[in-house]
């Protein structure tokens, strides 16, 4: 694919970048990592032979008008800090996509 | 969450992302294809980026690279006839061409394919080019014997240098070993560096350079040693060769070198047969350049000085900033673009001077990749004068253009390479943790109870790797989409297009660099 139609398919695919939501799972679950096609970890764990365990442990909403919200499992043994630091990089992973995205369009955004 | 405005309204549907990058592309796609900028052929994959535009059109060399690389290939051998000057970039794709090409490939212990793409230009410029580091250890088979590549560009440095009679020929010979223990003594006891190859001595960049200032200081000026006097005349005519001067490489002693040369023909005088010196007017022509249009002096005193092959000559060179009469002012390579800018914009019609320039560069051949290392030196030394040289104004401004093209090529592939992993919808940094990346750039992660420290670490970096590789991309593509758009109005021709990378060269490098790290 080249690059003008991978613009499109990102035109074409992206809706809304007013929100940014990341969730963060733990669990064991068993597929074949290099057939198995999913857009969406739901849908993994759906797919997935097994799906022992698999628990929300993070999750976190951010509305660019202000509103937020943030959830972290209170399990007894704690949230591995590994896990939240992924959680963390996530966030900032979307924060940097949205921000390439508004450096293509600001003078649209401007105008 | 602080540092990010509000978004107005919605992502953007009416396609203006696509519609100006996309514009960008194909002005990238068509200053490649014609040749404008300097890079070697693209690699087959990089035909991808520009998806069914590209018509495998990208795969050839432009054509001033492709007079480069058919010089090179005659200079190691691979040719007899020199090639004529502006050969249609169509010959490389002929069967005869692809045959000497695999050839070298063969004897460099490249894949041989028969294509000038990345690697096998790389390689010709270390082989060949003067001021290219060379690593001779590459170059070496596993048996430790240097490659036939190797072997033929030793031949030509030491032809260059006047050390051997004649360049490598396409029934390649290698030098008599006799021959190149006199050639290794000589530069042994020339350079007194007896722990270094003297192999490395000679593909070494200025090596014998300093050592022969230092000999030429150590004596009395004369040279009695005709080997050391033709290395010497010959050290001098590449030197001036790199800063852009004409003059021939040749290999020959053909100047008087204190008033005394070897070198002699047979000419009819008055019904007889005698023998007279040998002198090279483009020599002699190009020394008293030196003196006068680079160094400063006077007419009569560049005259008088390019009589003489000297200390102080040799001296100049490798210390320009002692002997130039203009303001010391140290320069960067970012604000020197921003004289070749001033220096083109101040010709009247831009477009016109650019083209101009494009059939210069055309001309000037080998020197396009070779004597710049020399010129940004006396640069930074504060040796403005050069800078006054229209050829070598030219040089620079392809040089930066070429650079700024590099920095927004690998910005546009950068985006592309993100592009793909968002459309996959997935990162696959390690097989204990998955991210899912959703088509609002939302992130889901999994992560396997048993994932070790190091795969939660590997995929936080992959993570970060891919939304500040895409970050930065889309900020330098971004920041030379409004460039463009300030820069003129209405169409954009590929002259406004690399006077803008040239132009704002130093506002792309700090954005650029934050980019390498993640690209």
């Amino acid at each position: 694919m080249g690059l003008r139609n991978a613009l499109s398919a990102l035109n074409n695919a992206v809706d809304d970048l007013t929100s940014l939501h990341v969730q963060t799972f733990t669990g064991n679950i068993a597929f074949d990592h290099d057939t198995q096609n999913y857009d969406d970890i739901r849908q993994l764990i759906q797919q997935a032979q097994t799906n022992a365990d698999v628990v929300l442990v993070a999750e976190s909403l951010y509305k660019f008008d202000g509103d937020s919200y943030n959830f972290l499992a209170n399990a007894e043994s704690g949230i591995p800090a590994s896990a939240l630091e992924l959680h963390k990089a996530a966030i900032e992973g979307g924060i940097k996509t949205r921000q390439g995205l508004m450096e293509l369009v600001k003078d649209v955004f401007d105008s | 969450m602080s540092g990010l405005p509000p978004f107005e309204g919605r992502f953007p549907s009416d396609g203006v992302i696509t519609s100006q990058v996309g514009d960008v592309l194909d002005l990238t796609f068509y200053a490649e294809r014609k040749g404008i900028v300097d890079s070697p052929a693209a690699a087959l994959e990089d035909l991808d980026i520009f998806g069914d535009a590209a018509g495998g059109e990208l795969s050839r060399l432009n054509a001033a690279r492709f007079n480069v690389a058919a010089r090179q290939l005659w200079l190691l051998g691979y040719f007899r006839d020199k090639p004529r000057k502006n050969i249609s970039p169509q010959k490389q794709e002929t069967a005869r061409f692809r045959q000497v090409v695999k050839q070298f490939q063969r004897e460099a212990g490249l894949t041989v394919d028969g294509w000038i793409g990345v690697e096998t230009w790389h390689a010709l410029q270390a082989l060949v080019s003067f001021e290219t580091k060379t690593d001779r250890s590459r170059w070496l088979t596993p048996a430790g014997d240097p490659t036939t590549a190797l072997q033929r560009a030793l031949s030509l440095r030491m032809w260059a240098f006047g050390l051997i009679d004649s360049k490598p020929k396409p029934t390649f010979k290698p030098v008599p070993e006799d021959d190149m223990q006199q050639v290794g003594n000589l530069l042994h006891e020339l350079t007194q560096q007896h722990d270094t190859h003297w192999q490395d001595l000679l593909m070494g960049d200025e090596v014998i350079l300093a050592a022969i200032l230092a000999q030429l200081e150590s004596q009395d000026g004369t040279m009695d040693h005709p080997a050391l006097r033709r290395l010497i005349v010959n050290t001098a005519k590449i030197e001036l060769w790199l800063l852009g001067l004409n003059v021939e490489i040749n290999g020959e002693d053909d100047y008087p070198v204190n008033n005394f040369t070897n070198k002699t023909r047979r000419v009819k005088r008055n019904g007889r047969y005698i023998y007279v010196n040998v002198k090279s007017r483009a020599f002699e022509t190009a020394l008293t350049a030196y003196w006068h249009n680079i160094l400063g002096e006077d007419e009569d005193a560049a005259k008088s000085k390019s009589q003489m092959l000297t200390a102080e000559f040799f001296d100049s060179l490798l210390h320009p900033e002692e002997y130039t009469h203009d303001e010391k002012e140290t320069v960067t390579d970012e604000d020197y673009s921003q004289q070749v800018t001033a220096y083109f914009e101040s010709r009247g019609d831009t477009n016109s001077a650019i083209d101009a320039a494009f059939s210069t560069i055309k001309k000037i051949g080998m020197k396009i990749w070779d004597g710049i290392k020399r010129l940004w030196r006396w640069l930074k030394r504060g040796v403005q004068k050069i800078v006054n040289l229209a050829e070598n104004m030219t040089r620079g401004f392809f040089r930066f253009a070429t650079k700024g093209f590099h920095i927004l090529k690998t910005s546009l592939k950068t985006m592309w390479a993100a592009l793909r992993q968002y459309s996959r919808g997935r990162l696959d940094a390690t097989d204990a943790v998955h991210v899912a990346i959703k088509k609002d750039g939302d992130f889901q992660v999994l992560i396997s109870t048993d994932a070790r420290r190091e795969e939660v670490v590997a995929t936080q970096s992959a993570i970060t790797r891919f939304s500040r590789a895409f970050y930065f991309s889309c900020r330098l593509i971004g920041l030379v989409i409004n460039l463009l758009k300030a820069a003129v109005s209405g169409a954009v021709g590929w002259a406004r297009f690399l006077l803008t990378l040239v132009k704002h060269y130093r506002t792309l490098v700090p954005i650029y660099r934050q980019l390498q790290q993640y690209a």
